[in-house]
């Protein structure tokens, strides 16, 4: 019974003892365990403290750059800007200038510093980040008075004078610069006020006008009344409204210019799909097809007005030529005259990888008619038609009956020096103007290079000079 | 102490291992488009070719001696009378202003392309930054686009101009335009400088699904290709 009571309490003791010691045992784990864990989170401290200091300095780097460039485009656009505002103040002061002198001289040196004026205000706006509406009209009003200067300057440089009409648009022009003037004027009063950032102030709002934009006031024409100014220049009123000279009244049905890609186009390629795509209304109003040949889309759009092929449009892949230069250029003439392009033939070349881009014009009695020139673009791996465009032919196409009244020797004393001729053709081209000149054209190596002087066959004149710019592939062929 | 300093090493390497492909996610460079620009002429000022100086001078009537590539009496002669004539320093040597004089360039291996591969390479950018997504044609109209602004007064007068004028094209606000063109651009930039409109004179394109601006509605419809709506 004692033994049995020992062996109890001993039982109970060595129970105790164990517990305990499981007890320690658990704790010098823990305590092992913690330990254990101590270097691993220093790992994690210290990297993360490496990460947090290096992410910081990349985000001081970022920001620093950013301002840096901000900085730099704040320069560039206050630059233009105070740039723009001087040139405006000039070009008031020259036309003011313009109307008190009476010499044909000092007018003229008058009118140069007026471009030279505009040239700056016109670089200056196309930097500005003006809205898009209030910068057009604007730089439309400095082209144009660019382009009349230039085009009077072209007069009385000839010894002829200006008329009291053409010189009364000098008034109009003053009083549109006075608005204009009136409206930077209201802007730099509030760009006084400190604060002020052409970068910060570029960024447009819901309604698309940013706070630049709106400081400068309404340039648009809504606002002020710009005028109409005609001129012997590429930006004359005159030549906003295009006429189409070369198709007649006769409007074709959409079926009918469909017959015509099919049968007449299309002729010779019975694989050919065309689907109907839509109406276009240009200057030149189209019907539009989509046109599938041999797994190759292209897209064709044929004038309403006489049904004339006015467009294809195509791509070619990649590849190695195997038709010749020659050859494309048959197959482009031929193309051309199957389809209603008559009297053509190649006048330029050029080759870029696999295609040739051929310009045809109608050579009429020995004469070029550039003002008709139609485009065919070839490719030379598949020695295929993939591209038309004859929008001039459409636009400028009529019967002319060109006089050539000086002759080509009187011409060519207006080659100045160390010339070789290579070739005199008779050509109608069109000016910047618009206006359609017979000439001569020199063909002329010079030792810099060739070029191309167009000399008026009636007065005379070196009407237009072209340099042929060295690009690999390009030819001159008649 | 090792191991610490490699698991501090592991950590900190991974996180911007990640971060660096993240960046490098954001910045996926395109392979360089295969492009058959231009034909640069420069020639090495050191050798300046004198064949190519003689050839030019015989021609011209001002060197009467062999094409033998020498730089001897008849040819510095020869090079001095050419000089005469343009009112250039007559000291014989063809110099970057004599050279030019000829048509040759001494750029001494600096390349120079001419102003229309220039216009070729932007009109090329932004045709693909613009476009790339939408069909040949499509591409092609947005060159032409480009280049109507160009002859048009309202716009600056250079295709830079043009592309470049501020808030113009979403593709340089957002950086697409540093996208370097494929073959397709290329083709399309060729079509629109060699004439190409099927947009006939438009001046401005919008998508009508995304455009935000009110003002863009008031403009003239011409046509509709792919995504965008062309208009003057």
């Amino acid at each position: 019974m004692d033994n049995k009571k020992i062996t109890s309490v001993d039982y109970e003791e060595e129970k105790n003892q164990s517990q305990s010691k499981k007890q320690q045992d658990e704790n010098t784990k823990k305590k092992s365990n913690a330990q254990k864990m101590i270097p691993g989170l220093i790992v994690v401290i210290v990297s993360l403290l490496i990460i947090l200091t290096c992410v910081l300095i990349a985000y001081y780097q970022v920001y620093n750059s950013g301002k840096q460039n901000a900085n730099v485009l704040e320069g560039v656009y206050t630059s233009s800007y105070y740039s723009m505002v001087d040139n405006v103040n000039n070009l008031s002061v020259d036309v003011a200038k313009y109307s008190t002198l009476t010499t044909k001289q000092a007018k003229l040196n008058t009118l140069q510093d007026m471009m030279l004026d505009c040239n700056y205000i016109l670089a200056g706006l196309s930097v500005l980040p003006i809205d898009e509406v209030n910068a057009s009209s604007a730089t439309k009003f400095f082209n144009q008075v660019n382009g009349l200067c230039e085009a009077y300057s072209n007069t009385l440089y000839k010894g002829e004078n200006l008329t009291q009409e053409e010189e009364l648009v000098f008034d109009k022009i003053s009083l549109v610069l006075g608005k204009i003037k009136e409206n930077l004027n209201k802007q730099n009063a509030g760009m006084y006020d400190a604060g002020f950032n052409f970068v910060d102030a570029s960024v447009f709002d819901d309604t698309g006008m940013n706070e630049l934009s709106a400081g400068l006031g309404d340039l648009s024409s809504e606002n002020i009344d710009y005028p109409a100014m005609i001129f012997d220049g590429p930006f004359s009123t005159a030549l906003e409204t295009t006429e189409v000279k070369g198709l007649s009244e006769n409007e074709v049905s959409k079926d009918k210019a469909y017959d015509y890609l099919k049968n007449t186009v299309y002729k010779n390629r019975e694989d050919v799909k065309i689907s109907f795509d839509k109406e276009t209304n240009g200057d030149i109003a189209t019907y539009d097809f989509n046109v599938e040949v041999d797994n190759k889309q292209f897209f064709a759009q044929v004038s309403k007005r006489d049904g004339l092929l006015i467009t294809i449009s195509g791509y070619a892949e990649t590849g190695n030529p195997i038709m010749k230069n020659e050859q494309a250029m048959e197959l482009s003439k031929t193309f051309a005259n199957n389809i209603g392009f008559e009297s053509m033939d190649s006048v330029w070349l050029e080759i870029h990888d696999n295609v040739a881009y051929i310009n045809l014009a109608p050579v009429i009695n020995g004469v070029i008619m550039y003002p008709d020139l139609v485009k065919v673009k070839v490719d030379l791996t598949a020695q295929e038609v993939i591209g038309f465009e004859a929008v001039n032919y459409a636009l400028n196409h009529v019967e002319r009956s060109p006089e050539f009244v000086v002759d080509t020797d009187s011409a060519e004393k207006l080659l100045g020096f160390d010339y070789n001729v290579l070739k005199i053709s008779k050509a109608v081209i069109r000016l910047d103007s618009g206006k359609e000149v017979a000439t001569y054209e020199f063909m002329v190596e010079r030792i810099d290079g060739t070029y191309f002087y167009y000399i008026d066959a009636n007065t005379n004149q070196i009407v237009k000079t072209m340099k042929l710019v060295s690009v690999e592939g390009v030819q001159k062929l008649i | 102490m090792k191991k610490l300093l490699i698991a501090m090493l592991v950590m900190v390497s991974c996180f911007f291992g990640i971060a660096g492909s993240v960046g490098a996610i954001q910045g996926i460079k395109q392979e360089p488009a295969k492009t058959t620009i231009a034909r640069i002429e420069s020639v090495d000022s050191a050798t300046a070719d004198i064949k190519e100086v003689q050839t030019r001078l015989k021609k011209w009537g001002y060197y009467t001696g062999n094409v033998d590539g020498i730089n001897g009496p008849l040819t510095i002669s020869a090079v001095k009378k050419f000089q005469k004539r343009y009112g250039l320093t007559q000291d014989g040597i063809v110099g970057p202003l004599t050279a030019a004089k000829m048509g040759i360039s001494v750029s001494s291996g600096s390349s120079s392309s001419s102003y229309s591969n220039n216009d070729r390479y932007l009109l090329a950018k932004v045709i693909y930054a613009e476009a790339r997504g939408e069909s040949y044609t499509g591409q092609v109209a947005i060159g032409a686009v480009v280049l109507n602004r160009v002859e048009d007064s309202r716009f600056p007068n250079t295709i830079a101009g043009v592309i470049y004028q501020p808030w113009a094209f979403t593709a340089v606000n957002d950086g697409q335009i540093n996208l370097e063109p494929n073959e397709t651009a290329y083709q399309a930039a060729d079509d629109a400088l060699n004439g190409w409109d099927p947009t006939y004179g438009s001046i401005y394109y919008y998508n009508p699904e995304t455009a935000t601006s009110k003002w863009i509605w008031s403009t003239t419809y011409v046509t509709q290709i792919g995504k965008h709506i062309f208009a003057v």
